[in-house]
């Protein structure tokens, strides 16, 4: 199956594409597990009394996408090995008086032994992955041949459940050419975290690259008591308090009425979501409950039996939603299951630009419309004029992702919205919009390990946290950026500017120097630590040298900052505002110890970095003032007032970190979501 | 010669070297003037360092005291008493820098505010006194260069946008660095609210230009004002990203802005939130016109480096404001 059905693939084949940190550089090109045409395949499950019916041929079938009969290009017995992706639900345990004596070993062997079950029903050359529902996704076996030997990752407990979170992932899986994947999931139908909806899986697995079928765990939770425990919130004094996203209430008991297992609407999104892709909702049948190992041998009679249809569709529009209808038509007793359609969310062809004369987007459908069709400028352009941002902010939080398949697009999106709130001055923009970015943070958290959009999303909203300067705000941003990726330089480096900037947010230091209150020994080589380690990267080397240049600086360490500087000027430096920044602070500390021939020299190099950026123009005439050489003051002073540029002084965005790097970062983080 | 002169008057009013080219009278020593008098330009001849004062001199309710002359002040400098060549008063022309912040702090009703009470202002300029306009965020832009034109100056301020940081530092350097004519005094009046988030100029820097530049610096803050920290936009467009108000400072310039009054023998002028300004640039005016200029020949001083200045008048209740010093190099 290509790109038809896989185009939500495609994006966390991006996302999984070779790690990249250094936001300058050019962008390597990113892994496609994929080719672009529009072939689709269509896994079709045909059985007459029970039993599958086989040595049937293209002729016999009849497909329709959007009601345009195809063209069968050619019909496949179901040979292709399997990728299976089963999905465990350990959620709930620790709070549950019920497994109160069941120790977490014993609940891995029970898993363990599941799954060895499964293994026996799969073929040598097929596959199988694990992941577990609970806080978060765990990954718990990452996708290994069938003969590989088991070997679970540890079994944690948190006691929430992010089900919908975890079917997502498992849906989004990239899957190879001439392999087919399978997503089992069994679940106790509780979703107390997840940052997603049951209407998001559904959206994402109608244009997944899967079979999904879903299991009950119906007497996992089998009595008031234990459903109680699991959707009280404990705070509240014994006090019980549902969860928003239950689908199944559970009121099967051991003794008396038969359960009744309604399915409220959520529930009813995750069936049809099966049912999209083929696959099926599994509910007890009496006491018995379906096991993994036991839906899975359902499944597979149905899915080793199954075919494979395969045809380019003709007649209809690429773009949207396909319709795929499949009948053999010579018997009506057959029993025909196949997926009911695939989404395409990419144009083939890049949509025409705007209009030059079209006004720039206002309203949020307009900013959606907008940016689907890779018309960023123009959005940012509207998004300048915003005078409400949180309304905006409100707007699209109500109206949920407008992609759901594609989450990557909804948070890069998230955060070219947030921005205008980040620098707002109306009341709570701020805050609403690092409400949205701190609940974006979990959602671009990918399952098994960080990937690349994950790392450039959180380096542009640090950049934007950095360009707030409010750093208090900003901690926990990077706190949470540097756990999911230890050591990345530039996240280091976050660190040490957001805890630099206290000190001049708080106004105990002006902007270039000028100390009010000499802040706290501790601070200070708090400070001078967190450059360390930035200093010890050698992509964030030289700009770490040179602010922790500056901030010595304003401690009267002269000599210090001298010698972090001079270092920092055998470096290469590719970053213009960096080389002009260097001489501008070097010309400042040579003022500072008294040797001002060589701070006019420094002065002067800044100025051949940026000849009209003012601060260079500013500090050369108060030191040629100083040394005597009137006219030479006169005249800077003259052409800073008449000669100017529109280009930013690069003085001017310092104390706001790496926010100059934020153009750089979206449009990174753009490119991973085409 | 005229090049002499315009040096040494730019530095702080010291003049070194011979002033003979300039036209008009020779040192009067101790002779009493009138504001009515025509402006005379005083000429020294001698090879000692010439320096004119700014001073101020009131009673405790603040009215000028006029008709003074050059026997009633005592001059020191570096602590040795100076000789009084020449006094002055109301003679020569004035030349007012008029400094506007237009950072996010700065917008809507008190921008037009201040138009009016800058067009006002310049009615009440003499025949000969000019005003320069500047405005500044974190630019510093001349906007009008000296001039009588009035509308050319309201127009200016009607059109400015209000935005952006604020490089008060940068700006007062820039005012008082930039080249003065001659034989023409000069005030600076900045309105600004105290805020600076994008100068390169450090206090200290500050204060070394203000000793070493001629002009007088009055500032005319709120006294109740909007704090508002901005930021730079991804596009170079600057954003507020945080706002409210404070009913009182202190500031944390406001040590430096006392320093910059006292040094250059100006003032601080604080407006409330409805204050009319017209009346507060008014006043900044009337105390810088009816300042006395004291002219003397330093004498039994080193001549390099910088010298405190200090004036006195020798009467009962008087109040003398004069800047604390210049420096010559």
């Amino acid at each position: 199956m290509t790109a038809g059905v896989r185009v939500g693939v495609v994006l966390l084949a991006a996302a999984i594409a070779s790690l990249d940190a250094q936001v300058p550089r050019p962008a390597p090109p990113q892994a496609q597990f994929r080719t672009s045409t529009d072939v689709v395949m269509v896994d079709v499950s045909v059985r007459a009394g029970g039993q599958p019916v086989a040595s049937l041929r293209a002729e016999d079938f009849v497909l329709t996408d959007n009601g345009v009969r195809q063209q069968i290009e050619s019909v496949e017995a179901a040979a292709v090995p399997i990728d299976v992706t089963l999905v465990v639900d350990l959620s709930g345990n620790p709070r549950g008086p019920w497994v109160g004596h069941v120790p977490v070993s014993k609940i891995a062997r029970e898993v363990e032994s599941e799954l060895q079950a499964v293994k026996r029903i799969l073929r040598s050359d097929d596959r199988l992955r694990v992941l577990a529902v609970d806080r978060g996704v765990q990954q718990l076996s990452p996708l290994l041949p069938v003969s590989a030997e088991l070997r679970l990752a540890r079994v944690e407990f948190d006691g929430l459940s992010a089900l919908y979170d975890s079917l997502a992932t498992a849906l989004l899986q990239p899957v190879e050419p001439a392999r087919r994947h399978v997503v089992i999931a069994r679940t106790k139908g509780l979703d107390t975290i997840s940052s997603i909806n049951a209407q998001a899986v559904r959206a994402i697995a109608e244009q997944a690259d899967a079979l999904f079928h879903l299991v009950m765990m119906e007497t996992a939770l089998d009595s008031d008591a234990a459903l109680s425990s699991f959707q009280c919130n404990p705070t509240l004094m014994g006090l019980c308090w549902p969860t928003k996203r239950f689908w199944v209430p559970f009121q099967r008991r051991l003794i008396g009425p038969r359960p009744v297992h309604q399915l409220l609407p959520d529930g009813e999104a995750l069936a049809a979501a099966a049912r999209a892709t083929g696959g099926d909702l599994h509910r007890a049948s009496g006491i018995l409950e379906p096991t993994l190992a036991g839906t899975l041998r359902k499944t597979f009679e149905d899915f080793r039996s199954s075919y494979v249809l395969r045809y380019t569709p003709q007649g209809v529009s690429r773009g949207g939603w396909h319709t795929i209808a499949v009948t053999v038509p010579k018997s009506r007793s057959y029993s025909v299951r196949a997926r009911r359609g695939y989404g395409i969310d990419e144009p083939a062809a890049p949509p025409p630009p705007a209009p030059a004369s079209s006004a720039p987007p206002r309203t949020l459908p307009e900013f959606t419309a907008a940016y689907e069709r890779g018309a960023y400028q123009s959005v940012l352009l509207g998004l300048r004029q915003v005078t409400d941002p949180v309304r905006i902010i409100r707007d699209f939080e109500e109206g949920g992702n407008p992609w759901p398949a594609i989450p990557g697009r909804e948070a890069a999106f998230a955060l070219d919205l947030v921005e205008p709130g980040v620098f707002s001055s109306r009341n709570g923009a701020q805050e609403e919009a690092l409400r949205m970015m701190e609940r974006f943070t979990r959602l671009i958290r990918q399952p098994f390990e960080p990937d690349v959009f994950e790392r450039y999303w959180h380096f542009a909203a640090l950049t934007l946290v950095e360009g707030m300067l409010r750093p208090s705000l900003a901690d926990a941003f990077v706190t949470r950026a540097l756990e999911r990726f230890p050591g990345e330089p530039r996240f280091v480096l976050s660190r040490a500017i957001v805890t630099d900037q206290r000190w001049v947010a708080g106004g105990l230091r002006g902007a270039a120097g000028g100390t009010t209150s000499p802040p706290a020994p501790a601070y200070v080589e708090s400070v001078r630590q967190q450059y360390e380690a930035a200093i010890a990267l050698p992509e964030t080397a030289t700009e770490a040298r040179i602010r922790l240049a500056w901030f010595l600086h304003g401690l009267g360490r002269h000599a210090e900052a001298l010698d972090l500087l001079e270092r920092a000027g055998r470096e290469p430096v590719s970053e213009l505002s960096l080389r002009y920044l260097r001489q501008l602070f070097l010309g400042h500390v040579l003022v500072a110890l008294d040797r001002r021939d060589e701070a006019i020299e420094a002065y002067q190099r800044a100025r051949s970095e940026l000849p009209k950026a003012q601060s260079a123009r500013v500090a050369l005439m108060n030191a040629f003032l100083a040394r005597g050489d009137r006219d030479e003051a006169e005249s800077m002073a003259e052409q800073v007032q008449v000669e100017q540029s529109a280009e930013m002084d690069p003085w001017w965005m310092y104390w706001q970190g790496q926010y100059r790097l934020y153009p750089q970062a979206m449009g990174r983080l753009r490119g991973l979501i085409r | 010669m005229s090049r002499i002169r315009q040096r040494v008057v730019a530095s702080a009013i010291v003049v070194a070297g011979l002033m003979a080219a300039m036209p008009g009278a020779e040192p009067t020593g101790g002779a009493a003037v009138s504001p009515q008098d025509a402006p005379q330009q005083p000429t020294f001849r001698s090879g000692a360092t010439a320096v004119a004062v700014d001073v101020t001199v009131r009673d405790r309710s603040r009215r000028s005291i006029t008709g003074l002359a050059a026997t009633d002040f005592q001059v020191f400098d570096n602590g040795v008493r100076q000789e009084v060549a020449e006094v002055s008063y109301g003679k020569l022309p004035i030349d007012v820098t008029v400094a506007l912040d237009v950072s996010y702090s700065v917008t809507g009703a008190l921008l037009e505010r201040l138009r009016r009470g800058v067009v006002q202002l310049m009615g009440d300029l003499g025949r000969e006194d000019r005003l320069k306009l500047m405005l500044f965020n974190m630019r510093v832009t001349r906007t009008t260069d000296f001039t009588r034109d009035v509308r050319s100056v309201e127009r200016a301020i009607r059109e400015a946008t209000a935005g952006g940081g604020t490089a008060l530092l940068d700006a007062v350097s820039v005012a008082l660095v930039s080249s003065a004519t001659p034989d023409r005094r000069q005030l600076v009046v900045f309105f600004t609210d105290g805020g600076d988030s994008s100068s390169i100029t450090t206090p200290a820097m500050l204060t070394a230009v203000a000793q070493r530049t001629r002009a007088t610096l009055t500032f005319v803050m709120p006294g109740s004002f909007p704090i508002l920290r901005t930021a730079v936009g991804s596009s170079g467009d600057v954003r507020v990203v945080s706002a409210g108000v404070t009913p009182a400072p202190p500031r944390p310039l406001d040590a430096l802005f006392r320093t910059l009054a006292a040094e250059t023998g100006g003032s601080i002028l604080s407006v409330g939130a409805s204050t009319d300004l017209t009346a507060t640039f008014r006043r900044a005016l009337e105390e810088f016109r009816s300042t006395y200029v004291l002219y003397y020949n330093a004498r039994g001083v080193d001549r390099g480096g910088y010298h405190a200045i200090e004036v006195r008048v020798p009467r009962e209740g008087v109040v003398v404001q004069a800047r604390r010093g210049y420096f010559s190099s």
